[in-house]
């Protein structure tokens, strides 16, 4: 039938009673609210933590030895030819912080020491010049390669390339700059990159002891962090005085993180949710209570079972769906509001996404029927006669 | 053939139980199609069990209830309202209509349930209305409505489905003598164009107005007689 019919019913009866049906919606707008919010904030979350690991670089493995001055850098190297296959780059991965000036201008920088590979272990981008040769490495040239900060901070907007700054007062040239890493802060962006084999030039202890190894792929990363361990196990003989660690550990741990909070967040979400279906039950309760005679008198001229049923159905849908789209605005809304607050750095803009609206306006409606549905075949069930005897 | 067949019917409610009440005890009539027939008995006489049977609302524990050729005696709910929908156009003493549709919504709600498609069951409804007197009242509400003229839709909308038989119980219970007058009048008029109309009454005046008068006392028919000044008219009309 009649779909037309019961819609418009529904309609009106939604009209009649508006303040009763707004209390009925407002269990579902809460839920839905709190659903919506959740759910983007949690794949907000996610995103932030995605790009902060794509900011360190993916399949990478970091080794580090500290257990004394000794320089490890032949049995890395070593083990790293055995791995050629896994491996896609590799470089030393030394850092100190002191004064660069260029001219009259000064600023505190980190100074990394790294091989000709470091940008691809690190996951920075030349953004003008180029990154310094292998050769300069071997010939432990006085090359640098800055971040977009240190550009700023020395340069201003003239051109960096080609012209000359002082680290530890040693005179290096700049080759390259780096493209500005967004979401992580000035610490990745206020560095200068130098070839490492100038660390008896800047480093107290010049000795090469921490490494970035990036593998090809992420299977390749855990060959590659297993083998490096065994290496730092031969190497020392120890289970400590070393560290190897890889991101992709960390983005399984915090994924799994994320997962925990999506799934209790989810938890509670649903609760209030089957919260706000029961109230749509207990409304369509009393509807159906109230709307005996009219049951009684739409049963008499004809209608059927299936008739009531649906026009009860219909009734409970659409205050579902209707609190369903409010839900879903107002957490469209908190989403903004808390992504605004929380992400104040990135400046992401947070709100939820066309499948999840999509997803959640339908879910309303499923949940509308599906609490409105005892309601509903109970007022099918009505005797006419009785119905019609209803004051 | 008759349009109503009733065989020793039989309405027990609590049976077997202190309270046990036999609403109908046996009762056997049949109604030709076109008659105008008047159901008159006081409260507990068994009139309105006997309406709800006859109008399709309810079975009976016993007996064999007939419209034409078949047997409605035994149906579930579903193939009730099914018969109800084609065959049966009810006016309740207390007008039931349904207070948030307009005049015209309320008219064409059977037309709905018989699946009538949305223009069709406009001009159906529109025509209801036009025969009670009411085309200039389409879109109010029952509550803007006099109780003659809710009446009167109540009757449009009974008649939208064109049923053979129309059920009305007490017509007339909450109306002036004006508006009564008019309302029988109304059901006379739709009983000389052919439809069965059974009228339920406790009160013998209304009666009149029906061709047949059947008397029920305890459930049971204690006098079926065809109505004398009906008679004479008839006969009279006859002499002519």
């Amino acid at each position: 039938m009649k779909l037309g019919q019961s819609f418009s019913m529904a309609i009106k009866s939604i009209r009649n009673n508006k303040g009763r049906s707004f209390l009925t919606m407002l269990g579902i707008i809460i839920g839905l609210a709190a659903v919506i919010t959740l759910v983007t904030l949690v794949s907000g979350v996610k995103k932030q933590f995605m790009m902060s690991f794509e900011e360190m670089g993916t399949n990478t493995v970091t080794v580090e030895y500290y257990m004394d001055q000794r320089d490890i850098s032949k049995e890395i190297y070593e083990t790293s030819l055995e791995l050629n296959e896994y491996i896609e780059a590799y470089t030393p991965n030394l850092s100190t912080y002191t004064e660069v000036r260029q001219q009259d201008k000064k600023s505190n920088c980190r100074i990394l020491l790294g091989s000709e590979s470091f940008h691809i272990c690190s996951n920075y981008a030349i953004l003008r010049g180029s990154m310094f040769t292998h050769d300069n490495v071997l010939s432990a040239d006085r090359v640098a390669v800055i971040g977009s900060k240190v550009k700023d901070d020395l340069f201003n907007y003239a051109d960096p390339v080609g012209r000359s700054i002082r680290i530890n007062g040693q005179r290096f040239t700049v080759v390259g700059v780096f493209e500005e890493k967004v979401g992580v802060g000035n610490y990745a962006n206020n560095v200068v990159l130098v070839p490492y084999t100038n660390n008896r030039l800047l480093m107290n202890s010049p000795a090469i002891s921490s490494f970035i190894i990036k593998a090809v792929d992420g299977d390749s990363t855990g060959k590659v962090f297993a083998e490096m361990q065994n290496c730092m196990k031969r190497i020392t003989g120890n289970d400590w005085g070393w560290w190897v660690s890889s991101e992709n550990q960390y983005i399984d741990f915090y994924n799994e993180q994320i997962t925990t909070m999506s799934l209790m967040g989810g938890g509670i979400a649903g609760i209030s949710l089957i919260v706000g279906g029961i109230g749509i039950m207990n409304i369509m309760l009393v509807s159906v209570t109230e709307r005996t005679r009219e049951i009684g008198i739409r049963k008499s001229i004809g209608a059927r079972r299936l008739d009531i049923i649906s026009q009860f159905l219909i009734e409970a849908g659409t205050i579902s769906l209707m609190g369903g789209i409010v839900g879903i605005a107002v957490g469209a809304f908190l989403s903004l509001i808390l992504g605004r607050i929380l992400f104040t750095e990135t400046k992401m803009i947070l709100l939820p996404s066309v499948p999840l609206v999509l997803g959640a306006a339908a879910f309303s409606v499923l949940i509308g029927m599906f609490f409105g549905f005892y309601p509903a075949n109970r007022a099918s069930k009505l005797n006419p006669i009785d119905a019609l005897r209803a004051e | 053939m008759a349009l109503i067949t009733m065989k020793q019917i039989y309405k027990v409610y609590h049976p077997g139980e202190e309270n046990e009440v036999r609403a109908l005890n046996g009762v056997s009539l049949t109604v030709d199609r076109g008659e105008f027939l008047a159901v008159l008995g006081t409260s507990g006489s068994g009139k309105s069990t006997m309406m709800n049977i006859m109008g399709c609302l309810d079975v009976p524990t016993a007996g064999g209830y007939y419209l034409g050729d078949s047997d409605v005696s035994k149906l579930n709910d579903n193939q009730l309202a099914r018969i109800r929908s084609l065959a049966i156009g009810f006016i309740f003493q207390g007008y039931n209509l349904i207070k948030d549709l307009s005049a015209l919504e309320n008219v064409e709600l059977p037309l709905v349930y018989r699946n009538i498609g949305r223009a069709k069951r406009r001009k159906m409804a529109i025509e209801a209305l036009s025969m009670v007197g009411l085309e200039n009242r389409i879109h109010h509400r029952p509550s803007e409505l006099s109780g003659g003229q809710q009446q009167r839709v109540a009757i449009a909308r009974a008649i939208s489905t064109e049923p053979p038989i129309v059920m009305a119980d007490e017509p007339t219970g909450n109306l002036d003598t004006r508006a009564s007058i008019e309302i029988m009048e109304l059901l006379a008029s739709l009983n000389r164009k052919g439809t069965t109309v059974i009228l339920i009454t406790h009160d013998p005046e209304t009666a009149e107005y029906a061709h047949r008068i059947i008397e029920l006392r305890d459930g049971k028919i204690i006098r079926d007689h065809v109505h004398e000044q009906q008679r004479g008219k008839l006969e009279g009309g006859a002499a002519k």
